[in-house]
């Protein structure tokens, strides 16, 4: 006794994974946010059967529906897979458990991809449910790149809802952030390019959530992929970079 | 083993460790001793790598924390009690903690019967148990792993004087079993009753450490005769110089020279013993506002 064993095998990875998804589903709020995406898109597939147009209820028209709750919900659930260890302070339990904390984060955000595309499928499997209720003509007739890049923006915007919780360290503050950034962000670029000569040049090489869907846009736009990495370093690489030397560095108490 | 050689910590221009060293060995419970804000919280947070230094080293075992792998199976760390998620059960929370260590889950229940959670209190949320339950929870969560060595910040608040007695029988059995342990308070009376060796802290900076028998060993002599004028003729007359104390005479004399004295002068003596130890909260409160006094002109020249 009394010594410490520096042989001792160190806490694997894949068991870090699964305490922090275990952490992500066993409070009120982190199941309940679960919970309310499955919800929410079940009464979108029961909404659109009962009233929207039949030759409208697509497989396709269905998961774009869906995208939109999910478009805020998912960052939502990277953003509370952080805070939340600052809010309860329970990062201090954490990080003496796992002193290394970039195992931590890394742990923290794979269980957060690992539940955002759980939460994917399911809205798969709602959207190919409604399809059949719809019962129109063609309703699985999807582009294959439409079909790659829904669960990848989606999976981005969790990433930056995880960068924005990393850079904030409060649930609610990174919340509103977060929802400035979606709706108010695009809103501000479209109006600058409109009323100023130079706005639409920033909008061009700054509207990171509007580039993020021209991509897969056919033909692609020029210079979309430099456009892309620029928007996307300034909203998404440099928030990740400091929210991460945040909370590498930052003393916890 | 502990070791902390050198620690210092700054925030800005106020200085919240000032070359702290100490040393906390297998088999001894070390109690860390200081009024609130003297630094105890902020060194035990830098030795479990949640604070970095601003000059100085903590190793656990020669080692930094951040180098032992899996820590909580080597070092137990309770140094919030309150800091749980509200929202989670008590078991649920020791599961979370043996699944990280990789911890059957039988080590959970033992647990709770070590610290005396029973299995209804275990399944209530955590924002519904006192401050004695959390800290009950907290030391089940520290003991989880089995560790060598813990290191505890004021594990006794909030215990009731039962869980107290409890926690010192815990905590004795554990450093007889050859285990390190360092636990802070504020209080001197938990200290007193818990630990083996002390070191007291006092604005960021020691200001003694030593067993608790070297601290509270007192000086002189306390002695009380038949007739105490005749007792005071003797003292004087042997150069022994005395006060009044109580019902008798206090002296820094030894009770051999004073028995010596007042057998030569033939005065019956009914009393006659080394004098009451120092109390060790005279001996806090003594070396807390010395600090204080040093302190304060020090920090207003600065600003």
């Amino acid at each position: 006794m009394s010594t410490i064993d520096l042989q001792r095998p160190a806490v694997p990875l894949g068991r870090l994974v699964a305490v922090e998804l275990r952490k992500m589903i066993d409070t009120r709020a982190g199941f309940w946010l679960l919970a309310v995406i499955g919800i929410i898109d079940l009464l979108i597939m029961l909404a659109m059967v009962l009233w929207v147009e039949k030759d409208f209820l697509t497989f396709s028209n269905f998961l774009s529906a869906m995208a939109l709750p999910m478009n805020l919900l998912l960052p939502v659930l990277g953003i509370l897979s952080i805070t939340q260890e600052w809010g309860q302070r329970t990062a201090l339990v954490s990080f003496t458990l796992v002193p290394r904390r970039a195992r931590v984060v890394v742990s923290k955000l794979l269980a957060s991809v690992v539940l955002a595309l759980a939460s994917l499928v399911v809205a798969m499997v709602l959207a190919a449910i409604g399809a059949v209720l719809g019962g129109g003509n063609n309703v699985w007739e999807m582009e294959t790149r439409d079909f790659v890049a829904w669960p990848i923006l989606q999976v981005i915007g969790l990433i930056h809802g995880f960068a924005f919780g990393m850079l904030l360290l409060s649930s609610a503050l990174a919340i509103v952030v977060y929802v400035v950034y979606l709706f108010l962000v695009p809103t501000v670029f479209q109006v600058l390019s409109g009323v100023t000569d130079w706005g639409g040049d920033v909008q061009r090489w700054l509207d990171f959530g509007t580039l993020q869907g021209q991509v897969f846009n056919d033909p692609q736009p020029d210079n979309i992929w430099l456009r892309l990495l620029v928007s996307g370093l300034v909203w998404l690489g440099i928030p990740f970079a400091v929210g991460l030397w945040r909370v590498l560095r930052s003393e916890v108490k | 083993m502990i070791a902390v050689e050198h620690l210092s910590k700054t925030y800005g221009s106020y200085q919240a460790l000032r070359d702290v060293s100490f040393v906390c060995r297998p088999g001894t419970v070390t109690g860390f001793l200081g009024p609130n804000g003297a630094g105890k919280s902020t060194a035990m947070r830098i030795m479990t790598g949640l604070t970095p230094a601003s000059s100085g080293v903590a190793t656990i075992g020669g080692v930094a924390y951040r180098d032992i792998p899996n820590p909580g199976v080597q070092v137990g760390v309770l140094l919030d009690a309150s800091a749980q998620h509200g929202g989670r059960t008590g078991r649920e929370v020791l599961t979370i903690a043996a699944q990280t260590m990789g911890l059957p889950k039988s080590r959970v229940d033992e647990m709770l019967a070590l610290v005396g959670l029973n299995a209804s209190e275990s399944k209530r949320r955590v924002k519904n148990y006192s401050l004695g339950m959390r800290q009950r929870l907290g030391l089940a969560q520290v003991m989880l792993g089995d560790p060598q060595v813990l290191i505890l910040d004021e594990p006794a608040n909030g215990l009731d004087p039962a869980g107290i007695h409890w926690m010192r029988q815990l905590l004795r059995a554990y450093a007889d079993k050859g285990g390190t342990v360092l636990l802070s308070s504020h209080l001197l009376h938990e200290i007193e009753v818990i630990a083996d060796e002390i070191i007291v802290i006092g604005h960021g900076r020691i200001v003694a450490q030593g067993t608790k028998d070297e601290l509270l060993k007192g000086t002189g002599t306390f002695v009380r005769a038949l007739d105490p004028s005749a007792l005071v003729n003797a003292l004087v007359s042997a150069g022994i110089e005395s006060h009044v104390s109580g019902a008798g005479l206090a002296t820094d004399a030894t009770p051999e020279q004073v028995g010596r004295a007042a057998a030569a002068a033939g005065v019956v003596l009914l009393e006659l013993r080394a004098a009451e130890s120092a109390n060790l909260e005279e001996m806090f409160l003594q070396l807390t506002s010395d600090t204080q006094r040093d302190a304060l002109p020090t920090e207003g020249a600065r600003a």
